[in-house]
């Protein structure tokens, strides 16, 4: 009895050193095999700066290659050859930088800065276009566009145009029109019937685009259509009546593909701009939740 | 039991030199981006570490341009990494370090993206005769003989109407600032024949890579610093 208790006493003495021996090992292996997953998983973050930076502002890395870069820059030798004190000012003034980033962040500068929002907007969109931009001209594609648009291209015209307006209640501008187009006098006729010049334009030769942008649109088409001593109206526009007199008429001159191959070239790049940073403003809508009080619309 | 034994201890070495041999390997990462890395060159244990990593790396996001052999192709203006002749900056681990971060021309802000070579005869800045001549300038420069009226003419143009001069320096040795080659040198980004020459005047060159920070980690990044330096100076020796 006592020898059995004794065999059965050892063989528990034996388990238990068993039990105790593998646990170590299992708890050795662990560490192990926790410590080389901690020290090489990705995204892993402690205290101390990753190798590739030199510096971690609020865990925001400073890249060891942007630093020397700078380094470099600011003392015009190579890294190795710039002294402690260079290497300290540059850093200092990295870190700088990135903590006024970071405030600038915090404080969301870009809901209150109109420049912060601008550069920006033109940095994203400087990515976009990054494609675009390193695209060469095809001179195919060049001469389709151009005959697609040939009549946008031309050297702009110009006209001597008188606009008259009334100047009395008692004004004729009916009357006018008929005296002007029975080859009386202009300015004769103008004081006759009660009108005179607006003096929106100088008296000569005035470009397209000048007439267009002190006369407005209407005014400006129907000017457009005139021939030399021509006469337009009465036009009413925001209850004025206007008649106007074509002295000279210089329309504009079509320009060929040789002469407008530089302006088919960035008007082509400009619509290609167009085009991906509308694609990629489609793309962040998609993503975006965007919501739009009743009664406006986007 | 003592089979037991046996197999926990084996168990246990077997951990150990997977801790050891991961343990190495961060510590060689570690020393690889600690170290400046125009320095990496010269040692030669952390050299071997980046030339291993680099080259599967390569193979995989820069054989497809570059070439399998670093060949480049002069038909899409991709340079030969072999040749020890760089754009920009000196060709240094750390300028080949930060193209391979920011690219060129890539839409990075801090990619190599100053200038463009204009496209001379597309804007007609120059007619096709003075194309021609100009070519036949920049051909002279690294190849003897030619049409001697041509070339002066040329010249004339390369240093007056062309502005040629304004970046690729009024003695044609490029400018490494802003990425503008050399015309002295034989060997060109997108050929050397008076055709290809031609071309790039007429057409302009525009090449890019990408920006490969955020894609590839950064060791990797500077272990291809490394393989590309070590490669340029390899091609510049021979």
């Amino acid at each position: 009895m006592k020898l059995d208790q004794a065999v059965s006493a050892r063989a528990g003495h034996e388990a238990s050193r068993r039990t105790l021996a593998l646990s170590a090992i299992g708890a050795i292996a662990g560490l192990v095999l926790g410590g080389y997953a901690l020290f090489t998983a990705g995204g892993t973050t402690g205290a101390a700066v990753p190798p590739e930076d030199v510096a971690l502002v609020n865990n925001r890395p400073i890249l060891q290659s942007d630093f020397v870069t700078q380094t470099q820059i600011e003392t015009g030798v190579a890294f190795r050859d710039t002294s402690q004190a260079d290497r300290q000012h540059v850093l200092r003034e990295m870190i700088d930088e990135e903590l006024l980033v970071q405030r600038g962040l915090d404080v969301d500068l870009a809901a209150s800065d109109p420049d912060v929002r601008s550069a920006m907007v033109a940095g994203v969109n400087l990515q976009v276009d990054a494609e675009v931009l390193a695209t060469q001209p095809d001179p195919a594609a060049l001469r389709a566009y151009y005959a697609a648009h040939a009549a946008h291209y031309a050297i702009d015209g110009s006209m001597d145009l008188r606009d008259l307006i009334a100047k009395t209640p008692a004004a004729d501008a009916s009357a006018l029109v008929v005296a002007l187009r029975a080859s009386t006098d202009v300015d004769a006729a103008a004081a006759r019937f009660g009108f005179a010049d607006s003096a929106r334009l100088g008296r000569g030769d005035n470009y397209d685009f000048g007439v267009k942008a002190k006369l407005g649109d209407a005014l400006y088409q129907t000017a457009a259509g005139l021939r030399d001593g021509e006469v337009a109206g009465p036009i009413s526009v925001n209850g004025v009546a206007h008649v106007l007199v074509m002295i000279r008429r210089k329309p504009p001159t079509p320009l060929g593909f040789d002469q407008a191959r530089d302006t088919v070239w960035q008007d082509m790049q400009r619509e290609a701009r167009a085009r991906v940073e509308g694609a990629n403003l489609d793309f962040l809508r998609s993503k975006a939740e965007i919501r739009v009080a009743p009664g406006f619309s986007p | 039991m003592k089979r037991g034994i046996a197999l926990a201890a084996c168990l246990l070495l077997a951990a150990m030199a997977l801790g050891g041999a991961a343990w190495r390997r961060d510590r060689m990462r570690t020393l690889l981006l600690a170290n400046y890395a125009d320095e990496l060159p010269a040692d030669p244990a952390l050299h071997a570490y980046a030339i291993n990593i680099a080259q599967t790396a390569y193979a995989q996001h820069c054989a497809s341009c570059h070439g399998a052999d670093l060949q480049g192709d002069t038909r899409r203006g991709v340079p030969d990494l072999r040749h020890g002749t760089w754009l920009y900056d000196f060709g240094r681990v750390s300028d080949i370090e930060r193209t391979v971060l920011y690219g060129i021309r890539s839409g990075n802000a801090k990619g190599r993206n100053t200038t463009d070579m204009p496209a001379m005869g597309i804007s007609k800045r120059l007619t096709q005769d003075e194309i021609a001549d100009v070519a036949a300038y920049v051909f002279s420069l690294s190849h003897k003989g030619g049409d001697a009226g041509a070339v002066a003419r040329g010249a004339a143009i390369y240093q007056g109407k062309g502005e040629c001069f304004d970046c690729h320096g009024a003695d044609a040795s490029g400018n490494i600032d802003w990425g503008v080659p050399s015309l002295t040198a034989g060997a060109r980004l997108y050929g050397d024949t008076i055709a290809d020459i031609t071309t790039s005047i007429h057409d302009g060159r525009h090449g890019r890579c990408p920006a490969w920070i955020g894609v590839l980690d950064p060791a990797t990044i500077r272990a291809l610093a490394v393989m590309l330096h070590d490669a340029g100076s390899k091609g510049s020796q021979a």
